[in-house]
């Protein structure tokens, strides 16, 4: 302890955390954030055309859109890059993301086209969860029903091990 | 004029061929660059193909036709 404290004093921690460049640090090196807003604009403008226009329709009305798999059912795609396929019949959402970065329409194409032409190779390899009771919504509002759910502020939750077992001690006042 | 479209973090990178004798270089190259991206697990579609035809997989270069859209191989989130 004595000797961290002595370590710290002589300035080690400040002279690190100087020796730091910019760009190595958490926030994004310059222009990337203007890369990755063109990228997006340019994915948009690719999904719009290459959606059918029933699903163009939902997709600016809503921000998403409906597919036919077939044998399987309607899923929605949500804009959201994890879990954002949802299956209508069983409320079960789907996860399976192209491996290398790629801009969120492109995801929701990538994701239009595999569940159309090839669902086999996508539930292959995607995880899934359930993410609402089969029933307890109706199927039209199930979509908004996740987005706003993932919108809102998680809850603080307590596990029953970080509640401590030890009895208080009450003290005679 | 062909289009081969790779999904990638720009958005798509473009690649554009035909199948003239003053093009064989660029469909040589656009030939190789489909069959490596389909063999590290990518998968190609035909997209955009008139006449109100579905979209449709596509493993044969030969196939293809106006527009593909070449999606990066995918992984379980």
């Amino acid at each position: 302890m004595q000797f961290l404290t002595w370590l710290l004093g002589r300035g080690f921690g400040r002279e690190r955390q100087r020796s730091i460049p910019v760009h190595e640090s958490n926030r994004p090196a310059p222009g990337l954030l203007e890369a990755r807003a063109a990228a997006e604009v340019r994915a948009r403008r690719l999904l719009l055309r290459l959606l059918d226009p029933a699903q163009r329709l939902e997709f600016e009305r809503y921000g998403y859109f409906a597919v036919r798999v077939p044998g399987r059912g309607k899923f929605w795609i949500l804009p959201s890059r994890v879990f954002n396929v949802l299956h209508s019949a069983t409320g079960h959402s789907y996860c399976g993301t192209p491996q290398t970065e790629i801009p969120l329409s492109d995801l929701m194409l990538a994701q239009k086209l595999l569940l159309e032409n090839n669902p086999e190779l996508f539930f292959a390899v995607a995880n899934h969860r359930l993410e609402l009771v089969p029933g307890s919504t109706p199927e039209h509002s199930l979509p908004e029903r996740v987005m706003r759910a993932r919108r809102s502020p998680s809850r603080t939750r307590t596990r029953w091990s970080e509640v401590s077992m030890i009895p208080q001690v009450n003290r005679p006042r | 004029m062909k289009i081969l479209r790779i999904l990638d973090s720009s958005g798509d990178r473009v690649i554009a061929f035909d199948d003239s004798a003053a093009a064989i270089t660029a469909r040589a190259q656009a030939r190789a660059l489909f069959q490596r991206m389909l063999a590290t697990g990518s998968t190609a579609f035909k997209v955009n193909r008139g006449d109100g035809k579905p979209d449709e997989k596509v493993t044969d270069f030969t196939a293809l036709e106006n527009e593909t859209v070449i999606v990066p191989r995918i992984v379980g989130g």
